[in-house]
């Protein structure tokens, strides 16, 4: 039996749409792009005390512009610090004595490194550390000094307060 | 081998309603046999469990000396491209047209080359005058004629046994001479054995060698069309004679009429 | 309450005796696959009629649920000033959830009702019995072809409306919206990912394709020989196979998402 021309033509149309559309999830939606088509990189270490909700495959920039990808996060069990790995784009030679620190795309967006250059002539090579680092500004511990704050100055209001309290309660 | 199919006390039952209780029949080779009964007498069943679509509770049947519901799936499909089973509604494939409904078989079950099927399939339908409809649909013919391009499907396969469910119903006088005429060609000039199921009596006792009657699921008459035409037994007398008031009723199984109405006790 | 208990062990057994049939009926059905030569065709055939048919109506409601979503999303995350991550979400969701449900659901509208009425008619008008009876397995030749055409062709609608779903999100955020189709992307490359996310949607549109089409088949077999009995039993077909969609989304999700 043979399957009509038009038939054949319209099964390969779905086919050739459906690869289309899985190299476009893969390469333009997804991070696969980065698997395969690899720019040239060197990989650079960095330890924080806090990497707050820092992801792999994080973007890390410079001034804006995106110059590399966290690769690999793990715990260093001597300092019990957090040991970040990153990959930098080859193209980009930078100061030795750069610094790093962890910001938020907008309020709750995702966590990115953001890298501030030094005035180093030496550049970071293959395997080089990043010494200065600052840890993720957590929520919770700003609110945290925020409320201790706030205590402060409750004492000082505090008779006022009461007396408002108990107006309240009488009436 | 003279008998191409025989029934041993079949014994057949749906939804604990007995259709047949103790059916015996032959069915002779080259011969035309008809069988006959009053409707819901379990004809089209009885075809269906000849082409084992069916399985009787007791009793065998035998197709060419093989137990036709003992066969493994090959055999039993090989079996079945040897009858023809042309049902009461024509059955056409819906989704072909009238070309590729006779050539579907042929597709099927051959590994024949396109032009040979092309010149098989427009022989067919010529010998059931349809060669002008081949690129019509099946929704585009009459049921006369949905049931003749059945006819060829069916003798697509040259089959050796060919059984007809009801074949007159619904045709006009010429339509069935020539279906008539038809089917004793096919019997004639290609030796198939023939089964007509019907409740056309003179028509089909017109062409019948030998003919059965069942009723509440046994034969009650068999014999030569003359023998039955004859019959002193009042069932086949009421059916071949076409009476109204007799031993075979014209109700299906029930309560008492007067009960079911509330009446009983008046 | 006697009659209660009565209808209920009644209803359980019922079901149980449904779903062990429907089962069998399953696995005779793809157990026919013997001549490889004569159903390939056949699967070409079917593919077109099922994936091709649907292919529109998939285009159409991805390109729509896209552009919805980026509208609502940008709406919400406004609020927390950060439309940035509109890519994000859009991705997220339609490749995660949106893509296979949606895709399933109009999927068993479109090609599941005409699976059940088409094979119901056969069924109905003895075309089933009469193939039977040319020697011709009406398992083999009408049901597994469509059963496996579905199969195949779920993940590949999937595919597709993932991606137009996506484009259309693309083309509010950044046309309509004038985000920076730069940050759209990263944002989405950096937390898509290829394996976890990609591969699940396909794996969850196989097994929502397998659902729809096991579903319409087996109600179409049995449906009832009469008009009623097929007009039930297309219904049924989509009913029954978009509450197993959703069912059966909710454990593929806890399992994908869980690492069960
Ligand atoms: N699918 C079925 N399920 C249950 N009972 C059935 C079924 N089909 C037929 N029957 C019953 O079987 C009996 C015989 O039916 P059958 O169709 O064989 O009769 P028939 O002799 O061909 O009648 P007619 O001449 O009207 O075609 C009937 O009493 C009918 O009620
Ligand atoms: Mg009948």
């Amino acid at each position: 039996m043979r399957v009509k021309p038009h038939i054949e033509i319209m099964v390969g149309f779905l086919l050739l749409l459906s690869i289309v559309a899985l190299s476009f999830l893969a390469f333009k939606v997804s991070g696969l792009k980065s698997y395969v088509n690899k720019p040239e990189t060197y990989l650079v270490h960095a330890e924080f005390d806090d990497i707050g909700n820092l992801k792999e495959r994080a973007s890390i920039r410079l001034a804006g512009v995106r110059i590399g990808q966290v690769v690999k996060i793990h715990l260093n069990p001597e300092t019990f610090r957090a040991d970040v790995v990153m990959a930098i784009y080859r193209k980009n030679n930078l100061p030795i004595d750069s610094s790093l620190r962890i910001l938020t795309e907008g309020l709750l967006g995702t966590n990115y490194l953001a890298l501030t250059p030094g005035y180093s002539d030496q550049s970071l090579k293959e395997g080089a550390r990043i010494e200065e680092t600052h840890s993720a500004m957590i929520l919770e511990n700003l609110i945290g000094q925020l409320l201790y704050r706030f205590k402060d100055d409750d004492k000082k209001d505090q008779k006022k307060h009461s007396k408002i309290e108990h107006k309240v309660v009488i009436s | 081998m003279n008998q191409h199919v025989v029934m041993e006390n079949l014994y057949f039952e749906r939804d604990n309603h007995i259709i047949f209780s103790n059916l015996n029949l032959k069915i002779a080779r080259n011969k035309v046999t008809a069988i006959m009964g009053p409707s819901g007498s379990g004809k089209t069943t009885l075809l269906k469990l000849i082409g084992a679509q069916l399985y009787p509770k007791r009793g065998k049947i035998l197709f060419n000396g093989k137990n036709i519901h003992h066969l493994s799936r090959k055999e039993l499909n090989n079996a079945r491209c040897q009858m023809g089973l042309l049902f009461q509604e024509a059955a056409l494939f819906t989704h072909l047209n009238v070309f590729e409904n006779v050539a579907f078989p042929l597709r099927e079950n051959s590994e024949l080359l396109d032009f040979m099927i092309r010149d098989l399939v427009l022989m067919h339908l010529e010998t059931v005058g349809l060669r002008g409809t081949a690129l019509l649909k099946p929704s585009q013919l009459s049921s006369g004629m949905a049931r003749r391009v059945a006819l060829a499907r069916t003798i697509a396969l040259d089959p050796s046994l060919i059984m007809y469910d009801e074949p007159f119903t619904g045709q006009d006088p010429i339509t069935m001479a020539v279906l008539m005429r038809l089917i004793q060609h096919l019997n004639r000039v290609l030796g198939l054995t023939t089964v007509i199921v019907s409740h056309d009596v003179q028509e089909t006792l017109s062409i019948a060698d030998y003919v059965y009657i069942i009723f509440d699921g046994k034969v009650v008459g068999e014999g030569r069309p003359q023998k039955i035409l004859a019959s002193e037994n009042l069932a086949v007398q009421q059916f071949t004679h076409g009476l109204a008031d007799g031993i075979i009723p014209f109700h299906y199984p029930a309560e008492d009429y007067r009960k079911d109405l509330g009446l009983a006790d008046a | 309450m006697l009659d209660f208990v009565q209808m209920l062990g009644h209803n359980s057994l019922k079901f149980t005796r449904r779903l062990g049939g429907s089962f069998c009926f399953l696995c005779a059905s793809l157990l026919r696959w013997p001549r490889w030569r004569r159903s390939f065709p056949l699967l070409i055939e079917q593919i077109y009629f099922i994936g091709v048919y649907s292919l529109l109506i998939i285009i159409i409601s991805a390109a729509f649920i896209g552009m919805v979503l980026a509208l609502q999303g940008h709406n919400t995350l406004e609020k927390f000033s950060a439309s940035s991550q509109l890519g994000q979400l859009l991705a997220l969701s339609v490749i995660r959830e949106l893509g296979p449900v949606i895709c399933a659901l109009l999927f068993a509208g479109r090609a599941g009702s005409a699976i059940a009425a088409e094979i119901g008619l056969m069924q109905t008008t003895e075309q089933l019995a009469s193939m039977e009876m040319m020697g011709v397995d009406p398992l083999w030749r009408i049901i597994s072809p469509r059963f496996w055409a579905g199969f195949y062709v779920m993940p590949l609608l999937v595919l597709i409306f993932d991606m137009v779903a996506i484009l259309g999100g693309y083309l509010i955020s950044v046309d309509w919206l004038a985000l920076d189709a730069g940050t759209f992307w990263s944002n989405m490359q950096s937390s898509v990912d290829f394996y976890t996310d990609v591969v699940n949607s396909v794996l969850k549109g196989l097994a929502f394709g397998f659902v729809v089409t096991w579903v319409s088949v087996y109600q179409g077999y049995y449906a009832p020989p009469n008009a009623e009995g097929i007009s039930h039993a297309t219904t049924r077909a989509v009913v029954y196979s978009s509450v197993f969609v959703l069912g059966l989304d909710l454990i593929l999700t806890a399992v994908m998402l869980g690492g069960w």
